[in-house]
């Protein structure tokens, strides 16, 4: 099992309920995608996955260990399996790329490595790899100071891809980007999930991009789920009602209009076939 | 239609004018008590015992000898001023580790570990007032019995005093700047000096400088002072030259003075500059 969560709530120090009784369970290598409206709990979802929360009531399951039972090495250990890829990435202005990106493995690497890296970085190939992938290898010396919002989302996505964690967990990870590379860089993080077989569950405010690339849908709305359907059976209703609270149309990437049913299992399920071969 | 509607106030507007009637009626009798009044500078008799003290300063003592002494003396405050410095940072970086909130791996959560933590923060943060509360003068005079008359006390002192201030300072510029790169590199499984060095320090490193160079900039100007009590150095001459009453050899000391302060400032611009 990759992560289960059995009722679990999370209620902000501040008094605010982001998350009740939500119940989740994935095997290794599935791929999820939670949709909902602003404020619905993506984030606190997956912050709780990433053991940086820690739940209010209910009990939380992430690679077969509980998180808050664990002792303070241990959990650290963990936390180094689990890779987050962050909606505004925390990288420092003055950080160069290639520093962010190698930064992926600090919490695997011995800490005289992490700091000899610092005067000449440990794996310029490995860094530079990852970044081809998402189009962006000429910025590996760059700061990321000199970097756009969508350009700094790819560094992040990038760090994760390094880090190679058996958890990808990814909280609007393109919302930054235009659709062309915002399709590009998911697909680069399901082909990552699916080579690896390590599972995937991204927050996406898209509702195109979650139906087309996932093969499981999750829809959160005011701390609860709604509905853990496949794509092909997630409607037109049940999305309206997801996103009712928000006026004006579904959310989407593209700017195609919005076809049901989507042809998300038939493209991937070709897609995987490629990939894998 | 009610008044608030139509005209909105800020709500802060009240807290912020108690803040400052407070604030004035605490200053005033601070005044008092501190005795100042503008007015002394200024009367007949205290005019004319400070222009007899000033005219003593003209001309600076230029003489082969005496400036071959300031040199020496010169170079001993700079080198108290520089180990004191180094040994006060190295005093400084643990306990600024130990004290930054936002390095605390156990406050995620929170974790295991996290009344240990805060335990441990709250004792190295009185620890760090203990360092810096009292001050170098003070430890000078105690090392100065120990050690007897020289340097070596003065450098003591310094690394005390001033590794408790420079731990406070670190430990407040590193949790004023952005602390969500930090934050994320714990939440992934990094140890707390990693995270500071990755995701602190690119940010920080900039103010950390430049706070540090001030630091020593102040260390020479301590160093002088303690130089009053026998720790050597420039201060050592000059107290020598203030008991002879000769204002010519104290003039070319604090023209000297002015120079290191100047030479500081342009080390902490060229530092700043390299690292922006």
């Amino acid at each position: 099992m990759s992560f289960q969560l059995q009722n679990v709530s999370f209620v902000h120090p501040n008094g605010q309920r982001a998350l009740s009784g939500a119940s989740l369970v994935a095997q290794h290598g599935e791929r999820i995608a939670v949709i909902g409206p602003s404020g619905a709990g993506k984030t606190t979802l997956l912050r709780l996955l990433a053991s940086a929360l820690r739940p209010t009531d209910g009990r939380v399951e992430v690679l077969d260990l509980r998180p808050w039972q664990l002792s303070a090495g241990r959990l650290r250990r963990l936390r180094s399996r689990i890779g987050m890829v962050h909606q505004s990435p925390p990288l420092p202005p003055r950080q160069r790329v290639i520093t962010a990106i190698l930064a992926g493995r600090l919490g695997v690497w011995p800490w005289w490595k992490s700091l000899l890296s610092l005067f000449y970085p440990a794996d310029i190939a490995g860094a530079r790899d990852q970044l081809a992938r998402l189009d962006l290898a000429d910025r590996l010396f760059d700061r990321c100071d000199g970097l756009s919002g969508g350009q700094l989302q790819r560094v992040g996505v990038a760090r994760v891809l390094y880090q190679r964690p058996e958890l990808i967990l990814a909280d609007e990870p393109v919302s930054s980007m235009d659709p062309a590379l915002a399709n590009h860089t998911i697909n680069q993080l399901v082909t990552e999930a699916t080579t690896r077989g390590v599972t995937l569950i991204a927050s996406l405010h898209a509702v195109d991009l979650a139906l087309h690339w996932f093969p499981r849908i999750v829809g959160l709305k005011a701390g609860e789920i709604a509905f853990d359907l496949p794509p092909v059976r997630v409607t037109e209703e049940a999305l309206r009602a997801l996103y009712a609270s928000e006026s004006g149309p579904l959310p989407l990437h593209g700017d195609q209009p919005f076809v049901l049913p989507p042809r998300a299992l038939s493209r991937d399920s070709e897609r995987r076939k490629s990939s894998c071969s | 239609m009610n008044k608030a509607a139509t005209h909105p106030r800020d709500p802060d507007a009240r807290r912020r004018a108690t803040a400052l009637v407070v604030a004035i009626i605490v200053l005033w009798p601070l005044l008092v008590v501190a005795q100042f009044n503008p007015a002394v500078l200024f009367d007949a008799k205290n005019l004319s015992t400070m222009g007899t003290f000033l005219r003593g300063f003209v001309p600076p003592e230029m003489s082969a000898e005496f400036l071959g002494y300031v040199a020496r003396a010169t170079l001993e405050t700079l080198a108290i001023a520089t180990t004191g410095i180094t040994l006060a940072f190295f005093v400084a970086v643990p306990l600024a580790l130990a004290v930054t909130r936002s390095l605390s791996v156990s406050r995620i959560g929170p974790g295991p570990g996290y009344w240990r933590g805060t335990v441990l923060r709250a004792a190295v943060r009185s620890l760090l007032t203990i360092l810096r509360g009292v001050p170098e003068l003070v430890w000078a005079l105690v090392f100065v019995r120990v050690f007897g008359l020289g340097p070596a006390a003065a450098v003591l002192a310094l690394a005390i005093t001033y590794g408790g201030m420079l731990g406070k300072v670190y430990a407040e510029i590193l949790e004023s700047t952005d602390t969500l790169p930090a934050r994320a590199l714990l939440e992934s499984g990094s140890r707390q000096g990693v995270a500071l060095l990755y995701g602190l320090l690119p940010n920080a490193a900039p103010e950390i400088v430049s706070y540090t160079v001030y630091r020593w900039e102040c260390a020479i100007r301590a160093s002088v002072m303690m130089g009053f009590v026998g720790a050597g150095g420039l201060g050592q001459l000059m107290d020598q030259a203030m008991k002879l009453l000769r204002g010519g050899e104290v003039v070319t000391i604090l023209v000297v003075f002015l120079l290191l302060v100047q030479l500081a400032d342009a080390i902490s611009a060229r530092l700043r500059k390299q690292l922006a």
